[in-house]
């Protein structure tokens, strides 16, 4: 993200060099500018912080607030053999192959796919009532499922049970409302992608007496492969990162059955004031996270290839 | 050049924009002096903040050209932990004065952000007369210098409904022995009166140093020799059989199903639900808290339920297996403290002298339920009037223990917490979860040096 | 016939989906009118809006709403702004490293804002802008860019160069071309980020807990967060109501850009660069 390369419909020959050079490094600088130096100052640089605290034993209280110090690797050794940390990182794993690559991403395409043909009034019901939960804020969210699972509730009334879910069955339940508020992205996304899949290919197949399950399988996933890789790394990397709503819903709790690794850095840095664990914890979110990235664009550009 | 131009004014304005705001500085640009202070507030608990806008008012009236800015924090003492640890990070946004639990003092001590009062206090002559040596210890340093004074102190107990140990054919008045005597009795109310809940504790992280305190040292503090640090050898203890002692009690407790359903012992507004729903409509048995839960039944409460002085019992917490002496309890409290970082310390000193002074130490004590630091508000018969438990939580004072209130304290706190929650969720066996206290102490208070094996 | 089936049996599958997600809102909405409403879905006749006067008061709503329409007002102003500049280049020139900033972009949307808080945090104390609405408001446009950016771009693609290459001629520069052409023919996009990135704010909670000092600068979803807490079970008809009144303007922006949000999410070509 250099050097402009390539000259531009509107440069008509101007020689090499000089000041027409340093025209085309302004003409894309400037636009891209203000974003670089947001983007510099607050996502960069905060990384960059984080690797340097994660490696101090700062804190916001006692006396390590006033003299911190470095600390080497203590911080990772201390993580790495922490039994709260491996089973916030089982969770979060639990957690994002659940509710992102399961929940959200077979329902968003389920619906997608039953919605093709469907008639106006189905449809905006259908989108509406997804949508809706996608858009509600996280603490909102996390109030609806309160009272659901709550233990004369909603759900508790309809199956006609008495069930605590909430202390019985945490996970589940985060990981349900999180299938519930996540899914109309993914919908959203496999909706275009369909939309785009010809219609006369797939009936040239059904004439040739190919099964609906073989025409999806065969034909339909395949041409919205793209799409699909797009959609589950954007929704594993959204996931990994959600806090609000498990904050609000059980906090973590009972004792640590919900708590994900971004619920465990909170606790760590905001509750128990142990910033420089806290950014270690932190570091290693933007690892895993980092790592994840890396494995999808892998796959797009061996796709491409 | 217009690109150019936009471009630079766009950068300017957004840096601009980071440039201004910020923290409030102690004075304004005016010249007129303020004064923050900071405080808690719940909807359900307004006590404190009556009792500061009373004492702003008499303090702006008698301090002329001093504003003071009170700054609510809303939500629950681990919010308001919070809250204040952030605030209390760089001098600008520091309050200048701050009400305090004083079990966070000496970590505060340790990083800076208190200032020394006992210059002040010499002046003071209420300090001599009206604090007692007892109250005065709540703030003290490491250092043996003073760093809050008292707004209120506490001691810990047995509140409980005297109809539903009557229908459970228990004795009222009800005075347990032993730990086992508190079991039998919540067994037979879970077997008699099946509405009600036997016995209610603060057992989870929601509570935060309310399940460390009410719960877990009100009887790990019975057992014999039980205690979390060792004076002696200046070391933590790491777990032991008096830990797991206590830890079993618990388990007992929500193993027999004895205690609050699961979702009441994870909600953050138990106490409300204990003092406004179960208590006054006969559904909990016993419960294990403090002085100050009068508070919620008196006039002065958002709910008030004046009968509580004739369907409810209280009574000492036995100790075990009832050693002496007998009975135990746990004093702690809250003191108004200064900030290193203001530059108005005499003001900010004069404006603690008129929070604590007798009236209105009276207005919160009266409240809030909390016992009175001050001789002379303890002496008053308003103080006592409305309240007929109070002489029993004054005295309970003769069998109180303080918690080891050093800077590590809170680390360790969380630590029981975590013991204390996994029991309750049954995650954990009381030997699971005190050795994985044992295993974190040594992390938690700065090396295996400073822990004692038991 | 067996189309016939199968078309019911796609009907009757979305219906059940459909109620699935209805379920969780049911007792929200319903609890929002019953006075004395608790968490138990035991609904009532009584019908009032008790719960929502009790809960319109100044520091309960509204004041924290306005709030919320400043902050998530202006990081949407001020990301459309900075993100329709920086799409500009990267759909108009070919810039060498342009897929890997863009792939960079997906990447960063992706990063958990919630690890770099504890540096931000610690960043807004050194550089003393702990409670300052301003930065917290750069703070979160920072935040929504890459995003942002990466949505606008594709917008942009969408904007055949041809229309352009006429105010070219005319000697009209980029930033005039962006403006009086492209900035016109992208605007339901430009709505569509800027709803999206206000949207976003609008439930943003963990970023104004942590980043703002004193309760008159939170805004709603912090308050909600607090009332949640306070009132959850206790009085849990007022909540609803709150939850409502809070969740209205969301719902009714999306609702204004729906059209035009369906084409936003074809990533498929976008991954590509």
């Amino acid at each position: 993200m250099t050097v402009a390369t390539a000259p531009s419909p509107s440069v008509t020959g101007s020689p090499a060099g000089g000041p027409s050079r340093r025209r085309r490094v302004l003409r894309w600088l400037l636009p891209l500018g203000p974003a670089l130096v947001l983007l510099a100052i607050f996502l960069a640089g905060p990384i960059l912080w984080s690797v340097y605290i994660a490696f101090t034993n700062e804190t916001l209280t006692g006396s390590a607030s006033v003299n911190s110090q470095f600390v080497g690797v203590a911080n990772f050794v201390k993580l790495f053999g922490d039994p709260n940390f491996i089973n916030s990182f089982l969770l979060t794993f639990i957690f994002v192959i659940g509710s992102a690559v399961i929940g959200q991403n077979t329902l968003g395409l389920i619906i997608a796919l039953l919605m093709r043909g469907r008639g106006r009034v189905t449809r905006s019901v259908v989108n509406g009532v997804v949508i809706a939960a996608w858009v509600m804020p996280e603490v909102v969210a996390a109030a609806c499922w309160f009272s659901f699972l709550a233990e004369d509730g909603t759900l508790n009334t309809v199956l006609g049970v008495s069930q605590e879910w909430l202390y019985t069955a945490p996970m589940l339940a985060v990981i349900l409302a999180n299938v519930w508020r996540g899914t109309a992205f993914s919908m959203l996304v496999y909706s275009a992608a369909l939309s785009e899949v010809p219609a006369d290919l797939v009936e040239a197949a059904a004439v040739d007496g190919a099964s609906p399950a073989r025409r999806l399988l065969h034909i339909t996933l395949p041409l919205i492969r793209r799409s699909i890789m797009a959609n589950l790394m954007l929704i594993t990397l959204q996931t990994l990162a959600s806090f609000g709503l498990i904050y609000a819903l059980t906090g973590g709790g009972p004792g640590t059955a919900s708590q994900t690794t971004p619920l465990y850095m909170y606790e760590q840095a905001f509750r128990y004031f142990e910033i420089g664990y806290g950014s270690a914890i932190a570091l290693v979110m933007l690892v895993i996270g980092a790592l994840f990235s890396l494995v999808y664009l892998r796959l797009i550009k061996t796709e491409d290839a | 050049m217009r690109p150019k131009l936009a471009g630079s004014l766009l950068l300017l304005t957004a840096l601009t924009a980071a440039g201004c705001g910020g923290g409030d500085a102690p004075e304004s640009s005016s010249g007129a002096k303020e004064l923050e202070v900071l405080y808690k507030v719940e909807p359900t608990w307004p006590h404190l903040e009556k009792m500061l806008t009373d004492a702003k008012k008499q303090y702006e009236a008698a301090h002329p050209g001093i504003t003071l800015k009170l700054t609510p924090v809303q939500g629950n003492n681990e919010a308001y932990y919070t809250k204040l640890a952030l605030l209390n990070r760089s001098p600008d946004s520091a309050p200048d004065v701050y009400f305090h639990d004083t079990f966070q003092v000496n970590a505060d001590v340790a990083a800076g952000k208190l200032a020394p009062l006992d210059d002040y206090l010499a002046k003071w002559p209420d300090w001599s007369s009206q604090f007692p040596d007892s109250v005065k210890q709540a703030a003290k340093g490491g250092d043996g210098k003073i760093y809050g004074v008292p707004i209120s102190t506490d001691t810990r107990g047995l509140w409980y409904s005297k109809d539903v140990l009557t229908k459970a054919g228990l004795p009222v008045p009800w005075e347990p022995k032993t730990w086992n005597d508190v079991l039998t009795a919540a067994r037979t109310i879970k077997q008699k009166v099946p509405d009600a809940i036997p016995f209610s504790m603060y057992s989870t992280k929601i509570h935060g140093e309310a399940s460390t305190m009410q719960g877990f040292e009100m009887l790990l503090y019975g057992t014999q020799g039980g205690t979390l640090y060792d004076d002696a050898q200046k070391k933590w203890v790491a777990g032991g059989k008096n830990f797991t002692d206590a830890l079993t009690f618990i388990n007992t407790i929500y193993r027999e199903n004895l205690g609050p359903k699961l979702s009441d012992a994870h909600n953050a507004k138990l106490a409300d639900k204990i003092n406004w729903e179960w208590f006054p409509k006969a559904k909990l048995g016993i419960a294990l808290d403090g002085a100050w839960a009068s508070g919620a039944w008196k006039p002065t409460s958002t709910k008030p339920w004046p009968e509580w002085k004739d369907k409810l019992g209280w009574t000492p917490m036995p100790t075990q297996n009832g050693e002496e002496p007998g009975a135990v309890s746990m004093s702690g409290g809250w003191v108004m403290a200064m900030s290193s970082y203001t530059k108005l310390k005499q003001e900010a000193f004069d404006f603690i002298t008129v929070a604590t002074n007798k009236e209105n130490s009276m207005t919160y004590s009266v409240s809030t339920g909390d016992l009175a630091p001050r001789k002379d508000v303890a002496a008053d018969p308003k103080y006592s009037a409305d309240n007929p438990s109070v002489k029993f939580w004054t005295d309970l004072a003769s069998v109180t223990h303080y918690r080891p209130a050093y800077e590590e304290y809170p680390k360790v706190s969380a630590q029981i917490q975590e013991a204390m929650e996994a029991v309750t969720t049954g995650a954990q066996t009381p030997e699971e979860a005190t050795a994985a206290y044992a295993k974190a102490l040594p992390s938690v208070v700065g090396g295996p040096d400073k822990v004692l094996a038991r | 016939m067996t189309r016939l089936a199968a078309r019911g049996a796609a009907n009757l599958s979305l219906l059940v989906i459909a109620l699935a997600f209805v379920g969780p809102f049911l007792w929200v909405v319903i609890a929002s009118v019953q006075p004395e409403a608790t968490l138990a879905a035991t609904p009532t006749l009584a019908f009032s809006l008790d719960n929502f006067t009790a809960v319109l008061t100044w520091e309960t709503i509204i004041l924290p709403m306005i709030n919320s329409v400043v902050i998530s007002g202006s990081t949407a102003i001020l990301t459309v702004l900075v993100a329709g500049l920086a799409a500009y280049p990267l759909s108009r020139y070919q810039l060498r490293y342009r897929r890997h900033f863009m792939l960079t972009l997906l990447f960063t949307t992706g990063l958990p804002v919630t690890a770099i808080l504890v540096p931000v945090y610690a960043m807004f104390f050194r550089f003393n802008l702990y409670g300052s609405v301003p930065a917290m408001v750069l703070f979160l446009t920072a935040s929504s860019l890459p995003f942002s950016i990466w949505m606008m771009k594709n917008f942009m693609d969408g904007v055949p160069i041809s229309l352009e290459e006429a105010a070219w001629v005319d000697g009209a520069g980029w930033v005039q071309s962006l403006r009086s052409v492209v900035g016109p023919l992208m605007a339901p996009g430009i709505s569509v980020v800027a709803i999206f990135v206000f949207v976003g704010q609008w439930g943003n909670f963990f970023a104004p807990f942590v980043l703002l000092d004193t309760p008159d600068k939170q805004p709603a979803a912090v308050t909600i967060y607090t009332f949640f807490s306070q009132y959850g079970q206790v009085a849990y008809g007022q909540l609803a109501a709150f939850s409502i009144l809070y969740t209205a303007p969301a719902v009714i922006l999306y609702v204004a850009v729906n059209k035009y949000l369906a084409g936003s999410f074809n990533f498929a070509g976008s991954v590509k660069g």
